[in-house]
């Protein structure tokens, strides 16, 4: 769609980049709509490209595991996760069940914001409480199955198979979610034995909230726009 | 999960953490107005984006794909039909269009409404079976035209429904390079 001509590279990475958040790409696109039947490994690699591509989700995986420290923790956030976007997505294609896609990749902006506020502490030190933090995992698991669910439907997928291709679709956003973790994890723990980590954890996040408000910022005015 | 109490968690004063909450809506802010709005959406309340040459790609977004002209061996087609229909009467009407080729349409309901789905069938290629691809719905309308690139090799067209118990009359003006334009039975 866009290419970026040099000059103001962060500025314009940004601008660019949204475009493509969470997107099924359009060969992806086609290759849903005029697919037939089950198609086990195909769909399932779509499912993992999604995940694995989608920044504003990827960045909300970095404000989740930031504080995460062992791997018992980092398994449950995952099966929460999974648990909430798979109820969504299944009952959701089957259903009928469409939300704009706009409001749920907003939302999906304002989680970031939300997990890098929690970060900072804000809710315990503003308000008093904090939000428990695996509720609001799963929650945000419901909002990103139901996004999913949404553009899935406007492919208009042929009904033969069609479960067998969703539930292929939801295990490769699955496997997508363990790789990009596995990669995120390595950096984090990377970067926490560092002695930087807790003098700059404080400005990663607010960089963090940053970007979520930009992304939700961004979809808000598609959706005005559109 | 995220136990502070074992975790070296960050400490910020009431002050920093709304300082920092402001900034980062600040930051979010500059980068919106500034880049992404207008690069995206073409709306440039600084000015800023027309100067950066940002406004520009919102304006081009779409052309890179398609040429500016395309020459013909034939002349276009046109026709101005009129389609009687009973109540509550649905039919379909289309016109076989190659990929790439455009259509111009107008149609106005004489009575209706109607409730309508502009769509395409492939009529070779490997599709499966019974594919369709949907391009605008109207649930009530009495008047539709604009233009159309047929993503396709196939019949495109309409599905319409009388909404009403009176006969209606579609009448639909339609010009471009197609084959065939008619009633699909």
């Amino acid at each position: 769609m866009h290419r970026i001509a040099g000059g103001i590279a962060a500025l314009l990475l940004l601008a660019t980049g949204v475009a493509f958040a969470h997107n099924v790409d359009q060969a992806a696109q086609q290759y849903l709509a005029s697919n037939v039947g089950a198609q086990i490994v195909p769909f399932a690699y779509l499912g993992a490209k999604h995940m694995v591509t989608g920044y504003d989700h990827l960045l909300f995986l970095v404000g989740v595991i930031f504080f995460l420290y062992r791997l018992k923790d980092v398994a449950l956030y995952v099966t929460l996760f999974a648990v909430g976007h798979s109820t969504t997505l299944l009952l959701g294609v089957l259903g009928g069940i469409g939300v704009n896609p706009f409001i749920i990749d907003a939302i999906i902006g304002l989680s970031v914001v939300y997990k890098a506020f929690d970060n900072l502490d804000g809710f315990r030190k503003l308000f008093g409480f904090e939000p428990e933090p695996r509720l609001a995992v799963l929650i945000f698991g419901f909002f990103h199955g139901l996004g999913l669910a949404t553009k899935l439907q406007e492919l208009k997928l042929a009904d033969e198979g069609l479960v067998a291709n969703m539930v292929s679709f939801n295990v490769g956003v699955e496997i997508g979610q363990f790789l990009a973790l596995g990669v995120i994890l390595i950096a984090m723990n990377y970067w926490r034995r560092s002695a930087s980590f807790l003098r700059h954890a404080a400005s990663v996040n607010v960089a963090l909230m940053a970007a979520g408000f930009a992304l939700a910022g961004y979809q808000l005015t598609a959706y005005a726009v559109a | 999960m995220n136990d502070s109490a074992a975790t070296p968690a960050i400490s910020l004063s009431r002050r920093q953490l709304l300082l920092s909450t402001a900034i980062a809506l600040v930051v979010a802010a500059l980068i919106l107005v500034i880049a992404v709005l207008p690069a995206e959406f073409g709306i440039d309340p600084t000015g800023i984006g027309k100067l950066a040459g940002l406004t520009a790609m919102a304006q081009s977004e779409g052309d890179t794909a398609v040429p500016a002209m395309h020459a013909h061996p034939r002349k276009a087609r046109s026709a101005r039909i009129e389609i009687h229909v009973k109540p509550n009467e649905q039919l379909e009407y289309k016109a076989l269009l190659e990929l790439g080729e455009p259509l111009l349409y107008a149609w106005t309901v004489e009575g209706g409404p109607v409730y309508f789905e502009f769509h395409g069938e492939p009529t070779e290629g490997e599709w499966p079976k019974d594919y369709y691809r949907s391009y605008q719905i109207g649930e009530r309308s009495t008047a539709e035209q604009g233009s159309f690139v047929a993503p396709f090799t196939g019949n495109h067209g309409w599905y319409w429904k009388n909404l009403s118990s009176e006969p209606a009359t579609i009448v639909l003006e339609a010009s471009g390079y197609y084959s065939r334009l008619g009633r699909i039975e």
